[in-house]
């Protein structure tokens, strides 16, 4: 017997076995015009009243729509809603529908459904993550807050409170078209806010029937967006085809399939094996393919709306002392940390609200100057960095080359000030619990930041920087005269003259350095070139195009 | 025999217990909870939240409960029991016992933890059945090969063999087996749903992958094992009694042999099942083992707890099995009465 032919056999059973497998899995190619585009986390909620997170959303924004949407600058135009109008000062606002607007399965959609949307975000029934953005809504806190008291603690509340508080709320529809809405103060953005998720108007006796459950069915997501949920593969594949009934007519794209790959490696390769059409990169994986001819070609970089800055405890030690902050923020080299150390998906900042966004500025304040930020130390409390505390630097450890990112800006302060950082590396979890109370805040963390809910100078500063917000609160942040500008721009119904307000308060953040502002995160992809009708803009983080260009996006163009 | 099978499965019942217990300690110690993000929910949101979850209960005992209905004048001894056990652990475990692990926080309530287990095991399961098979399939021939063949090339190749299937990372050989075949064969390293289904193809590539270490491990087990069972007096005996070599090898080495290989196949069996977050990730697999990692660092406490007890109810079981598999395979080894 020839042990030497048993192995050989063996072996060719193995290599059969193998073959066999890409045998029976030859990808059935058709012509339909689908586009496949990776994502890369599975949602855990895709209902617009609960979900929260961008994946989810990118999964919402298919088959829903608002009563406005964003256009491809970002500008707030007519969705759902053909026109819409404020009173003098914008404490009301009445929308007008489009007529003969239908759901994806042909049924009437009226005024009444996006009332509902509204209700149904400000129920305590419903706890979704975002009622607080339609708190400006009257009667909205009210309902949302029937399950606490006024010193924060659990209550239970009776059935009578309950339908009283439904019924205060400020929402209501004058005929099957208007939707008439109060809002507790002067509120001239809300129709940019009315393009948001939690307007998505879903079917309240689909929603009845289950409301934990619904939209684990492909067939119960019947909505209003250019697209219809064909079928739902749970970890694996959400599918959509155009919806024949959307008012602005069918989209140029069959379909579009969502297919979720949590590595970066795999996606990748599909998308080489022409699998995938719209694939998005990690940063380790950016230098890799601008090398490649192919990929660097087809490899797709934009600007995000999101801005991330060194977040320190103002309360505490050493950053207590602006003078503290200016060092740090002077010792940052921006622009080596967005083109080395993080491979190109950042750009610099040295403001908050990004390029692009309403409210914008331009500054060169505090911008890398190795002598200024010597200086700077030197004529802080402390005259150096001998007398410094121990400052220790968390950071979230989970995230790919998180460690190696610290260590870089370590080394920066350590070369440049002469300060030793004591690095923390934690989990996110524990990072955001840690972060949430200024109490336990820690002095420095490497990075914290702020994307977009919706492109309103409002949701940049008022609804983060504000004295009352639970965001500067964590920090320890607070400066009047930047709350009294907020306040005007944010009730102020002059366009051009909002803006104004909101300019000078920026200008102010930026005095303050509250925390150094680093960058504004970067989107990379590859897209195959086959792929036209696109415009990419900074709301859309999943996908480019993703909000804007769902008309027009198309494989056969 | 059956008494020695029911005490062992008995024994269950308090190991799920302590885990329990373990397991709801460390995770509250753990900072954060599921509602934690990095844009902070409002209170009442969060609150509300907590209520729908009875996450506003207290950890381990409710004597504030108990009390308050004492004061309230209640006697009913079932009642007031009710009262101070309304903790956070003690509705989970009362839970448990009715086999409610209770719903996933993540999903919002949309998916109980015994849904998710029932939908998802499957796919692990399914793997690690691939994987036992191959590695047993493969790796004890070639543990024998290289036992029969000592010190030849025969032996090295396997060994060789088997020390990269020990030391080569899945991620690396996961990742590397598909850029192979996506490369040479223009095979799209994604599966479709389909694929998953039933026991679809899309599960002999992880399967083997999931594999290699236990394979490599029998193997040298084997081998091991053989080498020193070669030398044994009754082999000689059935060798000089004239017995075919593949009678002496099948049914007196091997079936000798055999004893380490059970030993490690049970806890090695219930590691396989239990599915591995980056086989899954790789390969695309609708499995347990990314939920049971993932659900840590989302805080979705019943997920955690849901996913502990059940492996820690496999491990036990997976136990159980291989002990009374002993006296299947060694008559000798008698359960003690």
């Amino acid at each position: 017997m020839s042990c030497r032919k048993r192995i050989l056999s063996g072996l060719v059973a193995l290599l059969a076995m193998t073959l066999l497998v890409p045998g029976l899995q030859v990808a059935a190619q058709d012509d339909a015009n689908v586009l496949r585009i990776h994502q890369i986390v599975y949602p855990d909620v895709v209902d617009p009243q609960k979900s929260s997170f961008a994946n989810e959303l990118a999964v919402l924004a298919l088959a829903y729509e608002g009563l406005t949407r964003l256009d491809d600058q970002q500008q707030t135009v007519p969705a759902a809603a053909e026109s819409w109008e404020y009173n003098e000062d914008a404490t009301q606002i009445t929308f007008t529908l489009r007529p003969d607007l239908k759901y994806s399965d042909g049924s009437p959609l009226t005024a009444e459904n996006f009332r509902y949307a509204i209700e149904r975000t400000c129920d305590p029934v419903t706890a979704g993550e975002y009622q607080s953005i339609l708190f400006g809504v009257v009667g909205c806190a009210e309902l949302a807050g029937l399950s606490v008291d006024e010193n924060g603690e659990a209550k239970e509340y009776t059935t009578e409170e309950y339908d009283a508080a439904k019924a205060a709320l400020g929402a209501r529809t004058l005929d099957e078209l208007t939707l008439q809405v109060d809002l507790v103060d002067p509120t001239p953005y809300f129709h940019t806010i009315a393009y948001t998720w939690v307007l998505y108007p879903v079917k309240p006796e689909i929603v009845a029937s289950d409301p934990d459950t619904w939209w684990q069915t492909a067939e119960n997501h019947i909505g209003n967006g250019p697209f219809k949920v064909t079928s739902i593969a749970e970890d694996q594949e959400w599918t959509f085809a155009a919806n024949d009934n959307y008012w602005q007519g069918r989209p140029l794209l069959d379909g579009i399939d969502y297919v979720y790959v949590d590595d970066a490696a795999v996606a990748l390769e599909a998308y080489r094996a022409g699998d995938l059409d719209i694939v998005s990169l990690e940063p380790p994986q950016i230098p890799e393919v601008q090398a490649d001819p192919v990929l660097a070609e087809e490899m797709l970089v934009y600007p995000l709306a999101s801005t991330y800055n060194l977040e320190m405890n103002l309360s505490i030690e050493p950053f207590s002392d602006p003078k503290v902050r200016e060092a740090f923020a002077y010792a940052f080299d921006r622009e080596t940390y967005c083109a080395e150390v993080r491979s190109g998906d950042c750009t610099p900042t040295l403001s908050w609200i990004p390029d692009g966004t309403p409210g914008a500025i331009e500054t060169d304040a505090f911008g890398f100057d190795p002598e200024a930020a010597v200086q700077a130390l030197s004529d802080s409390t402390y005259g150096g960095p001998d007398n410094l505390p121990e400052i220790s630097m968390y950071y979230n450890g989970e995230r790919s080359g998180a460690t190696e990112r610290a260590e870089w800006i370590a080394g920066q302060y350590r070369d440049i000030l002469g300060v030793e950082l004591t690095l923390q590396p934690t989990d996110g979890t524990t990072l955001i619990s840690l972060t949430k109370d200024v109490a336990s805040h820690p002095q420095l963390v490497a990075i914290g930041g702020w994307a977009q809910d919706y492109p309103d100078p409002q949701n940049w500063l008022s609804v983060f920087w504000t004295c009352d917000s639970s965001f500067a609160a964590r920090v320890g942040y607070c400066n009047e005269e930047f709350d009294r500008l907020t306040k005007l721009g944010d009730t102020t119904v002059d366009q051009d003259e909002r803006l104004g307000f909101y300019e000078q308060a920026g200008e102010i953040l930026v005095q303050d350095q509250p925390g150094p502002f680093i960058m504004n995160l970067a989107a990379n992809f590859v897209v195959k070139p086959e792929v036209t009708g696109y415009n990419p803009t900074p709301a859309e983080g999943e996908w480019p195009g993703q909000f804007s260009s769902l008309m027009t996006i198309t494989k056969n163009g | 025999m059956l008494e020695f099978a029911l005490r062992r499965v008995l024994w269950v019942i308090p190991v799920v217990v302590a885990v329990s217990a373990v397991t709801f300690f460390l995770m509250y110690r753990a900072p954060g909870g599921p509602w934690d993000r990095e844009k902070t929910l409002p209170p009442a949101t969060i609150k509300a939240l907590d209520a729908k979850f009875g996450l506003d209960k207290p950890l381990w005992f409710n004597p504030e409960a108990f009390s308050a209905a004492r004061d309230a004048g209640v006697l009913n001894p079932i009642t007031l029991a009710d009262e101070i056990t309304d903790s956070r652990f003690l509705n989970y475990m009362k839970g448990v016992f009715r086999f409610d692990l209770g719903p996933s926080y993540a999903s919002k309530g949309a998916e109980s933890v015994q849904e998710l287990i029932a939908r998802k095991f499957p796919v692990s399961l399914k793997l690690g059945v691939v994987a036992i098979i191959f590695s047993v399939v493969v790796g004890v021939p070639l543990g024998v090969l290289a036992a029969l063949r000592q010190n030849t090339w025969v032996d090295y190749l396997c060994l060789g063999t088997s020390t990269l299937g020990i030391s080569v990372p899945t991620f690396v050989s996961g990742l590397l087996l598909l850029l192979l075949l996506s490369r040479t064969f223009s095979f799209s390293p994604i599966r479709k749903p389909e694929e998953w289904v039933g026991f679809g193809p899309a599960y002999i590539l992880p399967g083997i992958v999931l594999g290699l270490g236990t394979m490599a491990y029998i193997a040298r087990l084997t081998r091991s094992s053989m080498l020193e069972i070669k030398r044994q007096d009754f082999v000689r005996t059935a060798r000089a009694k004239g017995l075919a070599n593949r009678s002496v090898i099948g049914s007196h080495m091997l079936r000798n042999a055999m004893i380490p290989i059970v030993t490690i196949l049970g806890p090695a069996a219930a590691d396989l099942v239990t599915g591995s977050i980056i086989i899954e990730s790789i390969f695309g697999a609708p499995g347990l083992g990314r939920e049971f990692v993932e659900s840590i660092s989302k805080r979705d406490y019943s997920v955690i707890m849901g996913t502990a007890i059940f492996y820690a109810v496999l491990v036990a079981l997976a136990n159980v099995v291989v002990d009374l598999s002993y006296g299947l395979v060694d008559p000798r080894i008698r359960v003690q009465r």
